[in-house]
């Protein structure tokens, strides 16, 4: 098989590296100058209004993430598990538990202990894992609970009657959250400023929902590859100026390429594929040359739908009605991005559909359940409605101990061996 | 190339069996690959240029450098169970170290597959460790436990701490054959947790070196309630399936022929 043409260079990328960079640099001063910051997760985070009450952020998900990438997460684990932490455990909240018992430091720059901490019950790890910091740091933990879907197998609709009553009860909590922040800043919350970042955050997800219907028609980015760094930039620099000029920035030069190449002939172009399940982080690179060795470029990932908070298309927030507007975001966010796990049999053949996927790969890690533990009914229920090849792969975000590459590159292998007689044969 | 053998089989033009081979691995992956190969065209009195191309499957498979293509063992052992028996509609492979299960179409494609993670258990492997620890010879572990009825129960997940549970067994005074069946039960159960999880459809195929052992055959054959096509080169099968998409090759364009003359 021909290996596939170098992908095209992507100044997005290689802008996201510094934006988050600098982004570790500005909580390392904070941190060496005795600040604090607020923890918060991707799924309800908040970050607009966290930083309406200029309190400096700390996704303990992305440093977690980044050390898996780097190398560094083995002996963070083994840290924690030296404390007794059960190798069961979700790999996350280990990596994050021995960086807190090393003294916060990561790849050279300090982390900022908590004044605060966000979680949600969209992960019922999350509150766990805050709980943490919470005996760590004597600090208080806010924990929005999030109604879920309330009829079983359906999405939640506008007019449902119970989401009247789901929305009141979010905003209330919200509410007592604004409370907190003004008590523990000593300041009032600033509507406009929150209207403001509101209106970037709208601007942020006009453009990434753009960019990824682009890619879904003709492939441009890989979803793995390239939308790590846009889901690192659109979780910490939500609600920002930077954030929505990065993805402006970053969907002009989709454009372009997309003008400037094309997939080329039947026989040659990539299988375009899409990705369900969050990445392997400590393979990365190598994971994603597994895939694209074969000429296979990810067109989709629902990674990027329930990593970026539950990205509810499409959703605009209203400027002038911040508060209710962003509990209705932390409402159907939440409640989406389960959606998609727990609906993912009625889901995925839709995505497929819209971005002619070739095939599907799940992806279980054994760190989340919450991820995991339904990929395997969806795969079978798309399978008895579909005729595509679909490949199951099982590994980890974070533990190296739990990946075996050999293994792993033999099972796409195969896959690509059907992906190709599927092609011979649609082609004879 | 597997973990533990290698195996190599020379085919003709319609696809007939002229000649096979099999050594042990070992180390040198590359050598042993080399040396196969030539071993297996001298039982053919074969000279090299005749060979019109060269497939290589298994772990070791992009080690074989005089090689024209390289393709996995999982579609390789769908491929042959096709062509040998046509009406296959799963393949259960068990080898030396892992062991498979595949949903294939009528054309030999692969429609799902899965294989044992992280452990040996339930592979050949296994078996040989009870070997081992029981002092006997592979090939007479078969009769040994079919003579049984009172199974022991293996309990462990684990290929090295079988062997603790073996040595056990073997203290509280259980005979031997009830030990060995017991092993075979254990693998069999495995086996047929990797069948259900792909689905039984069509006649199952069952292949690899571990195929050849009859009471694991009929242990199969009794927990998946389906007979099982054993060929006589059961435990050629990866080698005969890369020697099929070799011959694929050699013809572009043509539809391979899916069944055996």
């Amino acid at each position: 098989m021909q290996l596939p043409a170098t992908t095209a260079v992507h100044r997005a990328k290689i802008e996201a590296a510094t934006l988050l960079e600098g982004w570790s640099e500005g909580l390392d001063a904070v941190a060496r100058s005795g600040g604090r910051a607020a923890y918060a997760f991707v799924m309800g985070s908040c970050a607009e209004l966290l930083a309406s009450f200029d309190l400096p952020l700390v996704f303990p998900e992305i440093h977690c993430l980044r050390s898996a990438m780097w190398g560094t997460a083995p002996r963070l684990l083994q840290r924690a598990e030296e404390q007794g932490y059960s190798p069961d455990i979700c790999n996350y909240l280990k990596a994050d538990v021995g960086l807190h018992l090393a003294g916060r430091q990561l790849a050279g720059k300090q982390v900022p202990a908590p004044c605060l901490a966000v979680a949600a019950t969209a992960c019922n790890t999350y509150v766990k894992w805050a709980e943490i910091w919470q005996h760590h740091y004597a600090m208080p933990l806010f924990v929005f609970d999030l109604p879920g879907t309330r009829v079983p197998g359906s999405p939640t609709l506008p007019d449902d009657p119970a989401l009247a009553r789901d929305l009141d009860y979010v905003t209330a909590q919200l509410r007592e959250l604004i409370v907190l922040c003004e008590r523990i800043t000593g300041r009032r919350l600033d509507r406009q400023r929150l209207g403001t970042a509101l209106q970037y955050t709208n601007r942020m997800r006009a453009s990434f929902q753009r960019m990824q219907e682009l890619n879904r028609r003709q492939a441009c980015f890989d979803a793995l590859r390239h939308g790590g760094a846009y889901l690192g930039v659109y979780n910490v620099f939500r609600g920002t100026e930077a954030g929505a000029h990065y993805f402006e920035r970053a969907l002009e030069e989709l454009r372009q390429i997309q003008a400037r190449h094309s997939e080329g002939s039947e026989e040659h172009r990539p299988y375009r594929l899409l990705f369900v399940g969050v990445p392997c982080y400590p393979l990365y690179g190598d994971f994603i040359r597994m895939f694209s060795r074969h000429n296979g470029i990810f067109v989709a990932s629902t990674y990027l739908q329930f990593a970026s908070g539950g990205n509810v298309p499409p959703m605009q927030h209203d400027p002038a009605r911040p508060v209710a507007s962003l509990a209705r975001e932390l409402a159907l966010g939440a409640r989406d991005a389960m959606d998609s796990m727990f609906l993912a049999g009625d889901r995925l053949p839709v995505l497929r559909e819209a971005c002619r996927a070739d095939g599907i790969v799940f992806h279980a890690v054994k760190s989340c359940r919450t991820v995991s533990t339904g990929l395997t009914d969806a795969r079978r229920a798309l399978m008895a409605r579909l005729s595509l090849p679909t490949l199951l792969l099982e590994s980890d975000m974070m533990d190296r101990r739990l990946i075996a590459p050999a293994q792993l590159q033999n099972r796409i292998d195969a896959f690509f061996e059907s992906l190709w007689l599927r092609r011979r044969a649609g082609a004879s | 190339m597997g973990s533990t053998q290698t195996k190599g089989v020379l085919l003709d033009n319609d696809g007939v069996l002229i000649a096979s081979i099999i050594l042990d691995t070992g180390a040198n992956i590359a050598g042993i690959a080399r040396q196969a190969y030539e071993a297996l065209l001298a039982a053919a009195s074969c000279p090299a240029p005749a060979v019109g191309a060269v497939a290589g499957t298994g772990y070791g498979r992009f080690n074989i450098s005089f090689g024209d293509m390289q393709v996995t063992e999982i579609s390789c052992h769908a491929r042959a169970a096709v062509y040998l028996f046509p009406d296959t509609g799963t393949v259960l492979d068990m080898g030396g170290q892992d062991t498979k299960a595949i949903r294939v179409g009528p054309d030999g494609g692969v429609i799902d597959f899965c294989m044992n993670d992280k452990c040996a258990a339930g592979t050949g492997r296994f078996l040989a460790a009870a070997a081992a620890v029981l002092e006997l010879p592979l090939d007479q572990l078969a009769d040994i436990a079919l003579a049984s009825h009172s199974p022991v129960t293996i309990g462990t997940t684990c290929t090295v701490f079988a062997e603790t549970e073996i040595m056990a067994w073997i203290a509280r005074g259980r005979p031997v054959g009830d030990i060995l069946l017991g092993a075979h039960r254990a693998m069999a159960g495995r086996a047929a947790a990797l069948l259900r999880r792909v689905g039984l459809d069509g006649a199952l195929t069952f292949s690899g070196g571990v195929a050849r052992n009859r009471c694991m055959v009929q242990l199969i054959e009794q927990l998946t309630g389906s007979a099982a096509h054993v060929g006589p080169q059961a435990h050629l099968a990866g080698a005969l399936g890369a020697a099929l998409f070799a011959r694929d090759r050699l013809t572009p364009g043509r539809g391979s022929r899916a069944t055996a003359p």
